[in-house]
Parts: structure tokens; sequence; C-alpha cells
């Protein structure tokens, strides 16, 4: 459904609110499942023996030593998963802020999720 | 360094440190982790950044989440300065590249330097200006005159609404772009360079400039993250372990802080890292 942006209007700042809201449970639940992954990750590397110095591997490489149980890979995963939940944010709020017709905010919103775009891709290219 | 997980205790202890001065302080833990993990574990500079860079982003993570729920983070100025501090992140990331890690290490003292002159001044004046209109109801923001990136938020010290309009936007821009700069090369959240600004220029109060600015530092952190990765400089337990420990001392030092005075620890931790910004300046010297 549409939400008209009324000037004057109180509702709109409470539309406002929802999307103060919806960002806490996208952060809130990205600290938990990461912080998981890490604890995990970090036990299972410790029973396996020394953790193994595998910095910067590709998500498909992640995923591949997941299934075979490896605690380097959960750690690869939780510190992703903890630095791309700023990028969710902001996809978030494009969401939000179109929901509740702030266009100059949805522009601005898009051309900072433009720039982090480039640093993964910048990441990922190596 | 060698991961035993003798090693990893002391780590996550570091890290615990981190959090809680972090916390108590009001300022981004990196400027003690990367001291601490170059100077006491020879960790080199470009992966104790690295560490420290994702450090940044699992508190400003945590404190967002509590503080949009409060309604103090303004995020509409948020992500207009973002702009600025998100590229200034990146370059500063590809900077650091290109630089050897004594010369890093020499820049991040005399940051060390500044921030310990900045926490100085706040241990002195308090470092705020009172901001905003005080209303004891929650202002109608589209009819209080804020502006497109004003806002209003609850002081609860003073049990009042405070509605602000935000001044000087450009500037409070520009300095985004060097914060962010500042954080993706050094792996500093670069909240000493805003907070100050985003209150005293600006105008936004000082608990809603906090907030803010965590808010811009999980941004600015995440668009250098990236790149550090991919170059293979975030060592997965190091890490790790150093981000749990963060995250664990940040949450014993917002129930620390409401305990103790702030202002006495500023001053002394102000001393503390002036010396140890001497120290890392010094073992740079001996490392070329």
């Amino acid at each position: 459904m549409k939400i008209r942006n009324i000037p004057g209007d109180k509702g709109n700042m409470q539309r406002e609110d929802s999307v103060n809201r919806l960002i806490h449970y996208l952060l809130s639940t990205s600290v938990f499942i990461s912080a998981s992954l890490l604890v995990v990750g970090l036990l299972i590397a410790l029973i396996q023996g020394t953790p193994s110095p595998n910095a910067g591997p590709s998500l498909g490489e992640i995923v591949h030593q997941l299934l075979q149980g490896d605690g380097t890979a959960f750690l690869n995963l939780g510190l992703l998963v903890l630095m791309i939940t700023p990028v969710i944010q902001v996809a978030m709020l494009i969401y939000g802020y179109a929901r509740i017709a702030r266009w100059r905010f949805v522009l601005i919103s898009v051309l900072v999720l433009a720039l982090l775009g480039t640093g993964v891709f910048l990441g990922i290219k190596g | 360094m060698y991961l035993t997980t003798h090693n990893l205790i002391w780590l996550f202890l570091t890290g615990s440190v981190a959090g809680v001065l972090g916390a108590i302080l009001g300022i981004g833990g990196g400027v003690f982790l990367v001291p601490a993990l170059t100077l006491a574990f020879n960790i080199p500079a470009h992966h104790a950044i690295a560490t420290s860079i994702v450090s940044v982003i699992a508190t400003s993570n945590a404190v967002v989440a509590a503080n949009v729920k409060k309604g103090l983070t303004n995020m509409r100025l948020g992500m207009t300065l973002a702009i600025s501090t998100v590229l200034g992140g990146m370059l500063g990331a590809l900077t650091a590249a290109w630089l050897s890690g004594p010369t890093l290490m020499r820049i991040f003292s005399v940051v060390m330097l500044i921030t310990a002159a900045a926490m100085g001044w706040r241990s002195k004046t308090g470092g705020t200006v009172p901001s905003g209109t005080r209303n004891d109801d929650r202002p109608d923001e589209s009819q209080a005159n804020c502006g497109a990136l004003g806002s209003s938020c609850y002081d609860p010290a003073e049990g009042r609404w405070l509605t602000y309009r935000v001044r000087k936007p450009l500037l409070g821009f520009l300095v985004s772009l060097i914060a962010g700069n500042i954080s993706g090369l050094l792996g500093v959240g670069g909240g000493f360079i805003k907070v100050p600004v985003i209150n005293l220029v600006c105008g936004v109060p000082m608990k809603a400039a906090t907030a803010t600015s965590n808010f811009m530092i999980g941004m600015t952190a995440a668009s250098s993250a990236f790149i550090y990765y991919g170059r293979g400089e975030v060592t997965p337990a190091l890490t790790a372990t150093v981000v749990l420990g963060v995250l664990t001392g940040s949450l014993v030092g917002a129930m620390i802080s409401r305990r103790i005075s702030s202002r006495v620890l500023q001053a002394i931790f102000a001393v503390f890292l002036a010396i140890v910004a001497v120290q890392m300046f010094l073992r740079a010297g001996t490392m070329q």
C-alpha cells in the first residue's frame, strides 16, 4: 500500500518511526547471527586444531568449506554477515523512504548504495 | 603471528578492554585496538587496521540497533553525510595499500595525538553546546521549522524533546569526507572528528550527534572493510576473536558508563593515548 506524504501530517513521523524499527530489527538480528557464527567457528577451529589463516576467500569457497565442516569457513561467513549488514541497511532505507514517499532521501540512499556496491566490487575483484 | 589458544584468549581480552574503553569514553575502540595489536602482538599494521575496521562495524551495528529504537539517530542527516564519508572511506582503504606499515603507524600516532588533545579538551569543558528548541511533548517536525535534515529527539537528562535545524550542512559534508578517509586509512571510526562538528557547527544536540555519527561509521567502515577483505588482510580467527571481545566489552562498558565519571577517565586516557602515540611513532622508526 502506498502511503502519501502529507505536509504537517503527524502520521508521517510515525511512519518514519516504522523505518527506525525496521533498521533496529535488521541490526539486532545481524549482530546475533554473526556473533553466533563467530563463536561456533572459533569452537570448531579450536577443536580441529590451530585455525587456518585462510583470509579473503570468495563466497563459493566459503560454502564449499562450510559443507566440509571447516571452522574457518564459519568465521569468514560470520565476518561477511557483519560487513554486509550496513549495505543491507541502506537497501532497506531505500524501501522505507520510498514507502513514505521521501524521494529526496530515496535518491541519496541509492547513491550511498552505489558507493558501497563499488567498495564490495573492489573487494571481490581483489 | 601464530594463533594459538593462548594468543586467542589474550586477543579476546584486548578486544574487550578496547570495547569497554570505547563505550565509557564515547569513542570507537579502534584508537586503542590498532596500537595494542601492532605494539603488543606484533601484528602487521595493515592486518591490525583490517581487524579494527571490522570491529568498528560490529560496534556500530550493536550501538545503532539500540539508538534507532530510542529515536536518537537522525538517519536523514546520516545518509546525506554518508555520501562523502563512504567515498572517503573507500579512498582511504585504497590509499592504505600504497603505504608501508611504518608510514601507516606514523600517521596513526599523529591521529592519536589529535584524539588525545580532543579528549583532554572534552574532559575540561564538557565539549558540547546546548542545541535545539525544548518541548514538553513530541513536536510535529513538519511544522517545527526543522528543514529537510533537522529532526527531534528525546533527552532523558532534561526529560524534554529537543527540536533542531541542521546548520552549515556543506561543512559537515566536507568534514565527513576527511573523517571517512581517516577511517578507511587507519581503521578507526572517525567519530572524534565528526561528533564535535555535527554538534558545535551543525547545531545538532550532542546525543543525536553521537548517535548519527555511529550510524554513519558502520557504512563508512563497510565501504573499506571489503577492500581489506579482498586483499586478504582480514585474518579470520584474529578478527573474529577481537570482534567478539569488542562486542562483549561494549556491553560491559555501556553498563559501567552510567556509574562512573567519564570526564576523569577522559583526562587520564588523554595522557595515556599521548604516551602510546609517541611510542608508536618511535617503533615505526625502528621498523625501517
